[in-house]
């Protein structure tokens, strides 16, 4: 099964091409949130390389977020085009999941909490805690320091993502007060989608879906919208 | 470059508000052309927010696509090239048309061409008038722009003056705000002005230095202010129609008097109206009387090629495909993109 997987929800877009186990093309770009320029043509290289078009594909697989807005709707809507344009079926894959899970550390180590932080600003982060394969912390929107409660006292934790960068002077401060606590420089990746979709498709614990059917999950409603909404419930209230 | 006698065109465009999408064939013939607009979303805002509007076009921009495909009686097999708007405009709109447009010319192996949206604006007037041909001065009026410039080729133009401020349909939004009439302020204003005496209340004319083909109308929002504020202190209850129907007058008469000037000076005969304000009734009106008095042949396309529309982008895409080829898959949208 040739998977493509792609990841634009952090500041480095990525795109690799899956056969079952192993990657078998990978492009990643060094440049910070230029994904509408690259994504593209990153795919383009990687079917040139391998010698395979679209038509090689079976299904696409696509971050679907949380993480940047703008980061989201281009990988969103490139797969859309794209599965409109060839009929391989998209698995929306939620960002924080295939990273907590296949992005930071060793996935079989169930020792070692995972736990993914992208910067969601405000000090707030989209971010959960990921045991082996299990979700100890569901993966959601939450204050730093909320989330910093929840992982449990008596495990090593390792963090990852952006949100170790933006918060890095809190992060350091928790992490000097607690034994086994590290953050890794990792961000989320293309070959962690497509394990996530592999290994999900594996275990009928997911389809693909058609383009209509596949929407990204901003956890968040447009600021503009909030406070609308806000202003109604006052005036209601 | 064009092998084939008719180039079909799936062209797209996600600038603003409008999610469109069109099914062109050659320059001139629409097979289909669909409009999806937001603007009962925005509306609640008082204006566009372009937050919610990337979030819209990404939800729509699909099936849009999938209906202008089915009205021209096509599949994306049939088509011969990918047309999109890459700017002027928000970025995050931008940025879902060209993200889909580039998937698709990937999945199809066709060539991707990147639109200027303007000059998508101006090639509207191609689709419905067959025997327009450059060169010609063309003036551009739309939310985001006021634009003069003259076109000397089917995929040439130069701008030779601008707004130095708000554009010309802020303006109208701007007023209405101020008299009431909430969001979209053009065709709320334009109504009202029917009914009243644009000769009553007037407003000051800005024509900037001697010879200046620019614009400036940052002003006249002030000026209404100002007027609705006299008369309401001296327990005056202000005639909002009045006013509409002054202000309108006073922003119109310098863009039809600039629009025929710059034509006469260079001895254009022809003058072509395009963007979302060329659908504004008075506009016409008194353009077209001014046009006829010097002798000029007046063009502009029914309303709805002068709101965003994927037609426009297709006919553009296709003049510029024959004349400079497609463009690269590493296409970016360029927010402030200038003609
Ligand atoms: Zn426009």
């Amino acid at each position: 099964m040739k998977i493509l997987g792609i990841e634009t929800t952090g500041p480095y877009c990525s795109v690799v091409l899956r056969e079952n186990e192993d990657i078998i093309g990978k492009e990643e770009t060094d440049e910070v949130f230029n994904h509408l320029r690259s994504l593209t043509p990153m795919i383009k290289k990687i079917m040139e390389d391998t010698g395979n078009s679209m038509e090689d594909v079976d299904t696409i697989a696509v971050s679907a977020g949380p993480g940047s807005f703008t980061g989201i709707r281009i990988g969103v809507s490139t797969a859309r085009a794209l599965d409109q344009a060839t009929g391989k079926g998209i698995v929306k894959v939620p960002s924080l999941d295939a990273f907590g899970i296949y992005g930071i550390g060793d996935t079989v180590c169930t020792e070692t909490v995972k736990c993914p932080l992208i910067n969601a600003r405000r000090n707030q982060v989209y971010g959960g805690a990921y045991v082996g394969e299990e979700a100890i912390v569901p993966g959601g929107p939450y204050m730093l320091q909320e989330l910093l409660d929840k992982l449990p006292k008596d495990r090593d934790v390792l963090f990852g993502g952006d949100g170790c960068i933006a918060y890095r002077d809190q992060m350091e401060e928790f992490i000097a007060g607690r034994r086994g606590c590290k953050m890794a420089e990792v961000h989320q990746s293309a070959e962690a989608v497509s394990r996530w979709t592999y290994e999900n498709l594996k275990n009928g614990k997911t389809r693909p879906v058609t383009y209509e059917e596949l929407m990204p999950d901003y956890m968040r409603m447009a600021e503009a919208q909030r406070k609308l909404e806000e202003k109604r419930r006052a005036q209601r209230g | 470059m064009a092998q084939k006698e008719k180039l079909l065109t799936l062209a797209i465009e996600t600038s603003c508000d409008e999610t469109s999408a069109a099914v062109t064939e050659n320059g001139r013939d629409v097979l289909s052309n669909i409009i999806s607009s937001q603007i009962e979303t925005h509306k609640d805002y008082g204006g566009v927010v372009p937050e919610i509007a990337s979030r819209h076009h990404l939800r729509d921009i699909n099936r849009v696509v999938d209906k202008a495909l089915e009205e021209a009686g096509k599949t994306m097999d049939d088509m011969d090239m990918i047309g999109v708007t890459y700017g002027p405009g928000l970025v995050g709109a931008l940025l879902i048309g060209l993200a889909t447009a580039k998937a698709y010319a990937l999945a199809k192996d066709i060539p991707l061409v990147g639109v200027n949206h303007m000059h998508g604006h101006i090639c509207a007037n191609y689709i419905e008038h067959r025997d327009l041909a450059p060169p010609f001065t063309a003036i551009i009026v739309s939310g985001g722009h006021t634009d003069l410039a003259e076109v000397t080729g089917y995929n040439s133009c130069r701008i030779l003056g601008c707004t130095r401020d708000d554009a010309i349909g802020e303006a109208y939004d701007k007023v209405a705000r101020v008299l009431g009439l909430g969001y979209p302020g053009g065709p709320a204003i334009d109504e009202l002005a029917k009914k009243a005496d644009p000769e009553r209340i007037k407003f000051k004319r800005v024509f900037l230095e001697k010879g200046s083909k620019d614009f400036s109308f940052s002003g006249i929002k002030t000026a209404v202010l100002n007027y609705m504020n006299t008369e309401r202190q001296v327990g005056r209850e202000p005639d909002v129609a009045h006013v509409a129907a002054g202000f309108q007058e006073a922003v119109l008469d310098v863009i039809v008097t600039k629009s025929v000037e710059t034509a006469l000076e260079r001895k254009d005969k022809k003058l072509v109206m395009a963007g979302g304000v060329a659908a504004n009734s008075r506009l016409r009106e008194m353009l077209k009387k001014k046009c006829e008095d010097e002798g000029i042949k007046l063009y502009y396309p029914s309303p709805v090629l002068c709101t965003d529309n994927g037609a426009m982008i297709g006919c553009a895409a296709y003049y510029k495909y024959i004349t400079e080829g497609p463009d690269g898959l590493d296409l970016d949208g360029v927010s402030g993109l200038s003609l």
